[in-house]
């Protein structure tokens, strides 16, 4: 059987998927943030469950920092709803608003909704702001040669721009770990602002 | 059915609460974190007017009151038995204390007759041999849904070779508790199958047998106490010769129905059992705790015993929190922690392979 999942540090994030811990790993280690345990809650609904077993390790560890964050989808402040009342629900305070912490005692809870400046859309909408403008025009204009609507076009958008760096990753989450996404883009500031109070 | 039980200077437990506690309740938690302490105390308190009871559990530890009659001690936390024990348990209807103390008779007869041995000895020390607990001091209180409380009292001790015992007078017991544990699971078998057979139900029993060997057709008790089965043979032949785990879940499904209305409290749920049949027995005590209305107290250290429950409870789509787990810990600085879980936490826990044991 696989290693058990157990709490290791004081400071945890909380995330969705998989991608996503590669993506906030490797933008953690550049801001030289260290000691922070990411987790994926594999799934948007599985983070009041989640929050709610980590409750139950405080006997075990005390936490000083709780962090999550969603992506906006199609609905921006639905998604800090959810966060703000899964961490409740868990016996944690939350935040009043979206892409700031409350600090309590002992404990920092903060949450976060990407892309960002409540704009409803993902990780990937963040990561194309960094496409070079001139490589994304041409991105659109394949889309219109081959006529190709995708349903997801923001994920299609990555794939395609993925496709074309060196070396070859097929995912958001493995590019971070190949330093593909410039952490020293200017649209990455926002989000490295707040990562910063988990220092 | 009890929905919160709290125990004090019981064992190894210092101070301890189960809070909301549902219809199955299944406790986890590492070796010496009090398991089998926590089902102790809710049979204690279920027979709470019987003070023969703290014997009787020491015995199934494997403990001789006759033998070593500072066994009484046992019961008491650090041994310190100036600090009672303490049980409250609020049900339904009703909310019941019990405060356990000990009877000194040496303490509490001022004069006593001494063998000669005692003033020959060629052992100095000062110390008079006045700890010698060996009796048990009941205080009762049942307070009732009017918030009305009645007071009873029971005691028990040795005198000579027999108890000189004292019931409870004016109390009647409305809780029928079963305790199953792995030495005493097979003893009550055939006189509770007797009963279900009487009553008919025995082929709902057959139904779940025969998720694990579809060839038992019918189950009888031999007038010499052993239980046959009918297996399409020309023969019955005797269950023993059968798996163990066909007899373990036969036994514990005929006690659950044994305890209509009531309690069953199960240790190391999982012993005898194959990894395999573990969500096949979880699934029986589910349905067997709902169709009788039994509330279950059941221990494993097993993870696959967790994720057994967890799968039966899904599978059989119960009602939302209608189980419960509880995973017990201890600092040491001996503080106890009760972690509890319910159906979306132990679903995602095990998804996420999470450490809940």
């Amino acid at each position: 059987m696989n290693e058990k999942l157990t709490i290791r540090e004081s400071k945890i994030l909380l995330v969705e998927g998989i991608d996503d811990v590669k993506f906030f790993k490797a933008i953690l280690k550049f801001l030289g943030i260290q000691n922070i345990q990411i987790i994926g809650v594999e799934g948007k609904n599985n983070f009041k469950n989640i929050l709610k077993l980590i409750s139950q390790e405080i006997y075990n560890k005390e936490f000083t920092v709780i962090v999550c964050i969603r992506d906006a989808d199609s609905n921006f402040n639905g998604a800090f709803r959810s966060l703000k009342d899964a961490l409740m629900a868990a016996g944690f305070p939350a935040p009043e608003k979206v892409n700031s912490f409350k600090n309590t005692d002992k404990l920092k809870t903060g949450i976060y909704i990407l892309p960002e400046n409540n704009e409803n859309g993902m990780i990937e909408d963040l990561c194309i702001q960094t496409i070079d403008k001139e490589l994304l025009q041409c991105i659109n204009n394949y889309y219109r040669c081959t006529n190709i609507n995708p349903k997801n076009k923001s994920k299609s958008t990555v794939q395609i721009f993925l496709a074309t760096q060196t070396p070859l990753v097929n995912s958001l989450g493995n590019a971070s770990e190949h330093d593909i996404w410039d952490f020293n883009h200017e649209s990455f500031s926002k989000i490295k602002g707040f990562l910063e109070n988990l220092r | 059915m009890y929905n919160t039980i709290e125990i004090e200077n019981f064992r190894g437990i210092s101070q301890l609460k189960l809070i909301d506690t549902k219809q199955v309740n299944l406790i986890v938690g590492k070796n010496n974190t009090g398991k089998t302490s926590v089902l102790e105390a809710v049979f204690l308190i279920s027979g709470i007017s019987n003070p023969q009871l703290p014997f009787n559990i020491n015995t199934t530890r494997g403990l001789n009151f006759l033998a070593d009659q500072d066994e009484a001690f046992l019961i008491y936390h650090k041994l310190n038995y100036k600090n009672p024990v303490k049980i409250k348990a609020k049900l339904d209807k009703q909310v019941r204390e019990l405060l356990i103390k000990p009877i000194i008779q040496s303490e509490s007869q001022a004069s006593t007759v001494i063998e000669k041995d005692l003033l020959t000895k060629n052992i100095l020390n000062t110390v008079l041999n006045n700890q010698a607990t060996d009796g048990y001091d009941y205080e009762i209180s049942i307070t009732d849904e009017n918030k009305k409380t009645e007071k009873y009292n029971a005691i028990i001790y040795p005198q000579g070779l027999m108890f000189q015992q004292q019931i409870a007078k004016g109390y009647r017991e409305t809780i029928k508790c079963n305790y199953v544990n792995p030495s005493n699971i097979l003893l009550q078998l055939p006189q509770g199958l007797n009963e279900i057979i009487i009553n008919k139900k025995i082929d709902k029993i057959i139904g779940i047998l025969n998720k694990i060997d579809t060839q038992i057709k019918s189950i009888s008790v031999g007038t010499n106490g052993l239980i046959y089965c009918d297996i399409g043979l020309d023969k019955l032949i005797p269950i023993n010769v059968m798996g163990d785990g066909i007899r373990r879940i036969l036994s514990l499904i005929t006690t659950i129905n044994l305890s209509k209305n009531g309690i069953v409290i199960i240790d190391e749920i999982e012993n005898g059992f194959h990894s395999e049949t573990l969500p096949i027995l979880w699934r029986a005590v589910f349905m067997a705790a709902k169709e009788n209305n039994v509330q279950i107290f059941a221990t494993t250290h097993s993870y696959e015993c967790i994720e057994a429950f967890k799968d039966a409870y899904h599978f059989d789509k119960q009602e939302n929190d209608f189980a419960r787990l509880f995973r017990l810990e201890k600092n040491e600085k001996n503080i106890f922690n009760v972690s509890s879980y319910d159906q979306e936490m132990i679903n995602t826990a095990t998804e996420m392979n999470w450490e809940i044991r």
